[in-house]
Order: C-alpha cells, then structure tokens, then sequence
C-alpha cells in the first residue's frame, strides 16, 4: 500500500499497483523515494478521490479485455467524465501532474468534446478568457474563413 | 469552500500552453479555424507550425474517425458544382471548394483559366482534383492536391510515360508531408485486348516507377484508399497497390447478383477504416446487401441486408411503374460508418430529396431537398460524393518554399 497526502492534509491508502499506472510515482517508488506518505502539494482531497477512484477501476485493465469487461470499463470512463468544467480541469491538472496518460487522454478528450461545436462567445464565457484581440483582428480571422463561423450545429449556449 | 482553488484550475488551463494544446490537438480542424479568434493565446497556438504538425499527425493516426461532412456532385443544378452536405445538426460546416479552384491565374502575361475541375478523391482532409486549364496557347490537364482548410495546393508534376490518360491518386501516410500521390497510366505496346498499367508514385518533384499491373475491365478513376493501399475494382475482382511494400495483387469478387443489368456496381467506398461493396441484380432492385472486406483474409463478406420496403412506403413517389413492371427510383452516394454500429448510415438520393437511411436501426432521416425530376435521382453514382474530414495536412510550412 502507498500512501498519499492531498494539500489539505488528507491521507489516502492506495493499491501500489494502482498508483503506479501514475509515472509520477512510479518512479519515485523505483527510486526509493516513497517512503512513507507522498506529500501531492498540487492536489486537493476532494480530486485526489476522483483520481483513486479513476486508478482502482483500471487497475485490471490488462485483465478487463480477457474477462469482456471493456463495455464495463468504458461505460466508467464515460460517468466518469461526467462532471461539471472545473471539477474536471482540476482532473486534468491532477492527472498531468502525476503524469497518467490514460486519464489525461480521457479528460482531454472529453473536453475537447464540450468545445467542438460552441462558439467562440461561448468558448470565452465557459473557460473565462479575456477576448484580447482587436476587432478588426477578430474581423479579419473570420473573414479569411467565414464558413468555419456559420452553420446550424454552432452552439452559442454556455453550459 | 473549494471555488477559489477551483476557478484557479479553469483559469490555469486557460492559460496553459501545454495542457491547452493536448486538449485543442483533439479538436476537428473546422472547430479551430473557429477557435482561433478565441483569443491572442490560442490564435497563436493554432496558427503555429509545431501545433498543425501534431495536429495532422493525431489525425493521421486516428483512421477511423467519422467524416465531418460530405461533398458531392449535384448534377441536378445547372452549373455542376461540389456541393456540401451536412449529415446531422452535429456535423461542422465545411470550407467552400469551387471558387478557390476556378480562379484564374496571370503567368507573366499568359492568363491561364481554369475551365473545369473535378474532384477524384478525398483523403485525410486533402482533395486530389484533376484540373483543365486553357491559356492563350494551349489547354492542359493537371493533378492536384488541395486542402480547401489551409488553402494549400500543390499541382503535381507532369507524369510524361505515354499519351494515354493518368489517373492520379491520394495515398494517407502517418507521416509528413502526410500524403502520398499515385499516377496509374496505360502503358503503350500491351497485347491485343490486354491492357497493362504503369504505376508511379511522387518522389519529390518527379514520378518513380514502382510496378505495373494487368488493367484490363477496371475503372482507374475510381481508386479508393484502404488499410495501406489502393484498390480498384472491377467485375470479376479487384485490384490493389500496398503501398509500404510496393506489391500488387488482386481480390476475388464474390459472385454478382444474378439479373438482368449489366452494370451492377453500385457503390465502392471506404468509411470509418472500413471497404464496403454494394451490387445490386438490376438498377432498381429494392433488396441489395453491402459487403465488406476483411482485414486480414481479404475476402469479401455480408455487413449489412438493405430492404428499402420501409423507405419506398414512406415515400411512394420512389415507385415508378413502367412497361417492365415497378422501379424503384433511388442511388447511392454513400455509406458512412458512425463511430457507434448503429450511427451507420446509407446516403441516398430519392425523387426531391436526400437521405439517410439508417443500416441498423432502419431508420430513415431528410437532409435536403433536391429539386429535379423523377427520372434525375438516377443519375448520381458512387463517384458524386466524397467523404471528408477537416485537417491541416501537409501541416508543413509549405507556404515559405511550395517546392
């Protein structure tokens, strides 16, 4: 078992072969460097569980397409993901710090799936950036591809 | 108690080159065209070269990916231009084609105009298109590649073996320039009756010799692009090129339906990473089966039974009665595998309108409207319509040196 800590001093027990599948601690274990509890100074409790519950479940990944367990694992991956913007940047954050390139995937992709057809007011709202381009600069990126900004699947609602 | 932490995320990733670029990278291009006017940050990430490589790249990759839309020939309108068409409400819109491409160019003082393009084949968010240019001295006929995303272009060298017709086709290669080009031609001096093709592929800026087959009964404007190589089918089997081990060989057809047309391909295309083959008894048959080729044994089997009972009852001006009994009035333009087996859909054309007919769930949806008479529906085939996906290849920063 290995411990880790969350920045809010919470400690949480996990399968050592669970929380190798973060490259991150995997080597610090093989470096001899997890000793007693893994202080993780960027993570907060509450993301921590998400990101446990995330490792526990793939665990037996390699298992899973013997057993037909891939629909289970998969049909996880999607509730998984089902969670609201900043829950899951903070998953991301989470996932690219102790570097887990399956959950990064995961919640990249899922991400990129909210965006695909918003607009780019509704971008901007939902990720909170400052437009700071110029209108006539703003003008001149549509009119060099006015299709890529018209179309009926364009989605202006934030959410 | 945690919302300060938690906007402090959304406002890190925002920010974030690295994470915003493994999270945009998984974007469609068409979506990022748009995303660039987002703000500086991203114009820059998205403009950037390195970004449009790794970009180009994932896509490359990712083979299997449902087209983002569809262009096709309506050879209904007066004027026959490539027209786009979005399946669903969820699929983007796409970049214009036909006015980029029919624009004239001045030579130093030679005014070439371009009097026809057609598109032959789409690959990898790329065209291959053969253009016919007339200048003040003579009319020309060229392949080209283009991407109408990045407005890249680049007209292929001439492939000067034989007088004879050059075919030319797009190959997808997993790494830059991210395509390939093929030129098959008839070679001079076969044996009475037998034809023999000359195969060349694009090395830099001329065309090498990479083998030759027997071509007889084949269609050489059709060449699809299939699990590392090209196919071109016939009537008794097809023939392919691989491309990384440069073999031809040939693929058994299984036996057509018995009827009473000659002409009994009806469509031959690739979706989703899949080889599909519809043949039908005759041009009107309202039962057909789409068959699919195997991966590894390559050979042909049943994927889905087609019955258009259901469609003909929900639109009965499809029914044509003539002297020779009922028609039904209908052409395919495509098969578009969806990312679920369900998603799978039949792209036809029926009196008026548009389709999809769903191949699992039956279902049948109207996408457009397609003015024109009855006896018009039949004549799209399975070279009107061209699956398409956005992308940035070459991905290159062709602009500075187009050589």
């Amino acid at each position: 078992m290995v411990k880790l800590k969350s920045n809010d001093d919470k400690e949480f027990e996990v399968e050592e072969a669970a929380v190798i599948q973060s490259e991150m601690i995997k080597n610090m274990i093989e470096d001899g460097c997890a000793t007693s509890v893994i202080p993780l100074p960027n993570i907060d409790s509450k993301t921590l569980i998400k990101v446990i519950e995330y490792l526990n479940k793939h665990i037996n990944m390699g298992k899973a397409a013997e057993t037909g367990e891939e629909d289970d694992l998969k049909e996880f991956d999607e509730q998984f993901v089902n969670m609201g913007w900043e829950e899951l940047f903070d998953v991301i954050m989470a996932a690219n710090y102790l570097n887990i390139h399956e959950l990064m995937e995961l919640c990249c992709q899922s991400a990129a799936d909210r965006l695909k057809n918003k607009s780019v007011r509704a971008v901007r709202e939902m990720l909170k950036i400052t437009n700071d381009l110029t209108e006539e600069e703003e003008q001149e990126i549509i009119n060099d591809a006015p299709w890529a900004f018209e179309g009926p699947e364009i989605d202006d609602t934030v959410n | 108690m945690d919302k300060k932490l938690v906007i402090a995320a959304v406002d890190v990733i925002a920010s974030n080159t690295d994470i915003l670029c493994e999270i945009l990278v998984r974007l469609p291009a068409s979506s990022l065209i748009r995303f660039s006017a987002v703000c500086k940050l991203w114009y820059s990430i998205i403009m950037s070269m390195p970004f449009r490589i790794h970009h180009s790249r994932c896509l490359a990759f990712a083979n299997a990916l449902p087209p983002t839309g569809i262009y096709f020939y309506n050879c209904l309108a007066k004027v026959q231009n490539l027209e786009s068409l979005s399946l669903t409400d969820n699929v983007s819109s796409l970049p214009p084609l036909h006015d980029e491409l029919t624009t004239s160019t001045a030579i130093g003082g030679d005014v070439v105009e371009v009097i026809d393009f057609k598109v032959t084949q789409s690959c990898n968010g790329l065209f291959m298109c053969i253009l016919t240019e007339r200048s003040n001295t003579s009319t020309s006929r060229k392949g080209l590649v283009y991407n109408p995303v990045n407005k890249f272009r680049y007209v292929l060298p001439t492939c000067t073996v034989s007088d004879e017709w050059e075919y030319y086709n797009l190959i997808s290669y997993p790494e830059p320039p991210y395509y390939k080009a093929l030129c098959a031609t008839y070679l001079a001096g076969g044996n009475l009756g037998v034809s023999s093709m000359g195969l060349y592929m694009l090395e830099g800026d001329s065309w090498r010799h990479c083998g030759s087959m027997d071509a007889t009964g084949h269609g050489f404007d059709s060449g699809v692009f299939w699990n590392g190589a090209i196919h071109w089918i016939g009537v008794y089997f097809s023939v392919y090129f691989v491309v990384s081990s440069e073999e031809v060989g040939r693929i058994e057809l299984p036996m057509a339906p018995r009827g009473p047309c000659n002409q009994k391909l009806r469509y031959f295309g690739e979706s989703g990473g899949h080889l599909h083959l519809i043949r039908v008894k005759n041009l009107y048959a309202k039962k057909f089966i789409v068959l699919e080729l195997d991966k590894d044994t390559l050979t042909w089997s049943m994927k889905y039974r087609v019955h258009l009972a259901k469609l003909i009852s929900t639109f009965p001006e499809m029914a044509q009665q003539t002297p020779s009994g009922t028609q039904y009035a209908y052409s395919i333009l495509s098969l578009i595998r969806g990312e679920m087996e369900e998603d799978s859909v039949l792209l036809l054309t029926i009196p008026g309108k548009v389709v999809t007919y769903n191949l699992v769930l039956k279902t049948v949806n109207v996408i457009r409207e397609l003015p024109g008479e009855v006896h018009d529906t039949l004549r799209f085939d399975h070279l009107s319509s061209y699956q398409y996906t956005a992308s940035f290849a070459p991905g290159e920063d062709w602009t500075i040196d187009p050589k």
